[in-house]
């Protein structure tokens, strides 16, 4: 089971940049996940080899939570039904859905994570 | 129903008490309807997987369903004023629902006697119906009124041309049509309906958001998709933490011409599927998230533990003060399955009223066109009037949802639309799959309990269609 942070985020003004503050890096260690409330929404958090990832905590195939789902490579798998997306991209990496997964610009300033959840 | 069969009537959990228990359980006297069980299961039955895609299938059900059957086709607060009028399409057959007084609604084939245009094809009002091809036209209550060149038409008796109207009756604000001339009356098709919701008076309520949306799947599909709680499980995975989906209680009331049932979704519980150690509390938190969503800004509440209430008696009373402030009305008396729950009724063949504060909302579930691969799918939200001699809020106008239109582009709706679009994913899936299923194994196998309403449905699409 993944950790969540129920109103963490949440409500959080955005800075003049459009970055929101989200957790600090010490809460997410390397090769873990967090899913975090933003309003009505959810991000999912990601630490890989390659750094910190956030996309949306809903995978666009059947809108289900994305979270607890298997990375590797850059790549997460949704634990469901198996459409697997790029982390960077949200580009889907199989067939299952053809939709892409909605990924956030990720900032990372003293300690703490932020995001642009304005993004597209 | 077999005597000696006996049914599991649904699962729970240390931390989920099924809706029964939770009704005897409530801090409010529980009303008479909401104590009553069902009076029938249905026989056990396969359902086979041609009738949602043959072409002859909806060709029979427009015969001898839609043109046969009580249906709701619009609420009285659709065509609040005197010459309003609204289309009421089921199919290819479609029909003009008018104000033609004060207190006089009546229903008409929406077709022009003269080349068979149709009348009306939105919401509209005027002091007259009028095809827009050559302008004939007629009173609000059907009597033709003009015909242009009329030294053309001699061969046209003016009482011969009313337009053709069809039975029209209302029960709590809801208007219903029925083409049959023969049909008996409405009260035989409601059932239970109308004592049931005594005590929660449909008329006293207005339409907040109304969507109407297009659906690849057949109407039957998108029906049944919204009869059982059991899809929770997979479908709305991330409402397991504050949804009784297991502990739902589902019932049917069969009398002569009625067909009616019932589902209570208990909210504020976690799902039994998580097991005796599911957190209670966070079920209660996650109920005051939900239900503050509609209300932004407003702070959520926790789970007091310090509150001689129950979690679920904590989320009800927040509500009633909440939602009683906002529409300066009394709910003090309100039990908390009423303030809570998804309490949805069916009437045979495609209307669901639902009930209380819990999940107020109507569906509607319609074939489109005559492809029986596509349906349209109408939801209302509903909200009670205010109180203090305000004035009756219009109803909210119609905003249409084509067939790759996801909820999520209304969000006013908030967390619904997520759960709408959930649903809406699965409905082209199951088109296309059972259209593609091994002929020896095409038919839906139906579980005992919490399917039974479906199974209930066919059982009486099949005695109305002789098939």
């Amino acid at each position: 089971m993944i950790p969540r942070v129920p109103g963490s985020g949440a409500g959080n003004p955005a800075g003049a940049d459009g970055f929101i503050d989200v957790l600090a890096v010490d809460d997410l260690p390397p090769c873990s996940q967090r899913s975090v409330a933003r309003g009505f929404e959810r991000v999912l958090l990601c630490h890989t080899p390659a750094g910190i990832h956030a996309v949306a905590d809903l995978c666009p195939h059947a809108l289900q939570p994305l979270a607890g789902s298997e990375i590797k490579d850059g790549v997460i798998r949704c634990a469901k039904h198996g459409a697997s997306f790029d982390l960077v991209t949200g580009k889907p990496t199989n067939g299952v859905t053809l939709k892409t997964l909605r990924v956030f610009p990720v900032r990372i300033r003293d300690g703490r994570i932020a995001i642009d959840a304005a993004a597209r | 129903m077999a005597a000696e069969e006996s049914v599991i009537r649904g699962a729970s959990s240390a931390v989920s008490p099924l809706a029964e228990a939770l009704i005897e359980a409530d801090s409010r006297e529980v009303g008479v309807a909401l104590r009553t069980r069902g009076n029938y299961l249905p026989q056990q039955k396969k359902i086979p997987l041609s009738r949602y895609h043959s072409v002859e299938y909806a060709a029979l059900e427009k015969e001898r369903l839609w043109k046969r059957v009580w249906q709701f086709a619009c609420r009285e607060e659709d065509i609040p004023s005197v010459g309003d009028r609204v289309p009421y399409t089921v199919g290819d057959l479609s029909f003009v629902v008018v104000r033609s007084g004060p207190r006089e609604f009546r229903a008409f084939y929406n077709t022009c006697l003269h080349r068979g245009t149709r009348l009306c094809d939105g919401a509209g009002s005027g002091a007259s119906l009028r095809c827009p091809f050559h302008a004939w036209e007629w009173h609000l209550d059907g009597s033709l009124k003009n015909i242009p060149s009329r030294w053309d038409f001699a061969n046209v008796k003016s009482a011969d041309y009313a337009l053709p109207e069809v039975k029209l009756d209302t029960w709590g604000g809801f208007i219903f049509i029925n083409p049959d001339p023969a049909a008996p009356p409405l009260a035989s098709a409601l059932g239970v309906l109308p004592e049931f919701f005594k005590d929660c008076p449909a008329d006293d309520r207005f339409t907040a958001f109304h969507i109407r949306k297009r659906v690849r799947a057949n109407w039957k599909v998108t029906l049944e998709a919204f009869l059982e709680a059991y899809h929770v499980i997979e479908t709305h995975s991330d409402s397991l933490t504050f949804t009784g989906d297991a502990s739902t209680q589902y019932d049917i009331w069969e009398e002569g011409g009625a067909h009616i049932s019932r589902l209570i979704t208990p909210l504020g519980i976690p799902s039994p599927h998580l097991g005796d150690g599911a957190s209670a509390i966070a079920a209660v938190d996650r109920a005051y998230e939900v239900f503050a969503m509609a209300m932004p800004g407003v702070p959520v509440p926790k789970f007091d533990p310090k509150s001689a209430l129950s979690g679920r008696a904590q989320v009800a009373e927040w509500r009633r003060q909440m939602l009683g402030a906002g529409l300066a009305r009394d709910l003090a008396g309100w039990p908390d399955v009423a303030m809570l729950d998804s309490i949805q009724y069916f009437m045979f063949p495609n209307f669901c009223p639902w009930y209380g504060e819990g999940l107020p909302l109507i569906y509607q579930f319609l074939p489109h066109g005559t492809d029986p691969n596509e349906s349209v799918m109408s939801v209302r939200l509903t909200a009670p009037l205010p109180g203090a001699g305000a004035p009756r809020p219009p109803a909210a106008p119609i905003m249409e949802l084509d067939f790759d239109e996801p909820f999520s582009s209304k969000p006013e709706i908030g967390l619904l639309s997520l759960i709408f679009d959930q649903d809406m994913s699965n409905l082209p899936r199951i088109q296309a799959g059972l259209r593609g299923a091994d002929p020896a194994r095409a038919e839906a196998t139906l579980g005992r309990y919490q399917e039974q309403r479906i199974q209930h449905f066919h059982e009486v699409l099949e005695r109305t269609l002789g098939a």
